[in-house]
């Protein structure tokens, strides 16, 4: 990817999102700004290097969901947050403590969202206007699970798939538009 | 496709006989045809804010 591009992804999906998450009291940046632009950067480029090698043309395009992962990846391994617990706090929200799994899903989400406005279908662009759709889940949102999915990958089982991760992004799609385009 | 049409096709493909050398080529990921150095970038639909706020 180039620096111009990942510029633009960095200004219009991840910077907003920092500037915001930053103010909240239990959280801290880790990185100046312009440190952990540049760190995601390199991760992302050093995953996507690797789903290359798998790929039928190596030198060819590799598609939107494991472009998308792969920065759900470099954002899960940089961990820009991290969580601040003062004396005062008994209690902090659970939506803290996975905040850098929000940030990355988000970044996810805006990758796949960004290739479906790409198309010149008003319908399709109005449709997908207000977001994805997600099955509705017994005990919790589906996008609950999605964020604890992330944490436990990284904290517990040390192993982040991107290509089962890309899968999951493609169903989510799908899911979305059978919902959204009947 | 009827699901057992499909079920069938399933069966084709995992009863191929191929070699080390071809099996390495049909497990590899399929290529885009679209680059992302195209694509306009738009944020995901979703208030942050509002989420990190919102007490409930």
């Amino acid at each position: 990817m180039t620096r111009i591009k990942y510029g633009e992804i960095w200004e219009k999906a991840i910077k907003p999102d920092i500037e915001i998450i930053k103010k909240n009291k239990n959280l801290r940046l880790v990185y100046e700004l312009n440190v952990l632009k540049e760190k995601i950067y390199e991760s992302y480029e050093k995953i996507r290097t690797i789903v290359h090698t798998y790929m039928a043309d190596k030198q060819g395009k590799i598609d939107r969901h494991k472009i998308a992962s792969c920065f759900v990846f470099a954002l899960k391994e940089v961990k820009p947050f991290e969580i601040i617990i003062e004396s005062s706090d008994s209690k902090i929200p659970v939506k803290i403590y996975l905040v850098n799994e929000l940030l990355a899903l988000k970044t996810g989400l805006s990758i796949i969202m960004s290739y479906i406005m790409d198309n010149e279908n008003k319908q399709i662009q109005e449709s997908f206007s207000h977001g994805f759709k997600f099955p509705v889940c017994r005990h919790d949102n589906y996008v609950n699970y999605l964020l604890q999915d992330l944490y436990y990958s990284f904290q517990v089982n040390k192993c982040f798939d991107i290509f089962t991760f890309s899968n999951l992004l493609f169903m989510i799609e799908e899911y979305s538009k059978e919902i959204l385009l009947a | 496709m009827s699901d057992k049409e499909k079920l069938f096709d399933l069966n084709d493909f995992l009863n191929q006989e191929v070699t080390q050398i071809e099996f390495t080529d049909l497990m590899t990921t399929s290529n885009s045809d679209k680059s992302i150095e195209d694509i306009e970038i738009v944020p995901y639909p979703f208030d942050l804010e509002k989420y990190l706020n919102d007490k409930n």
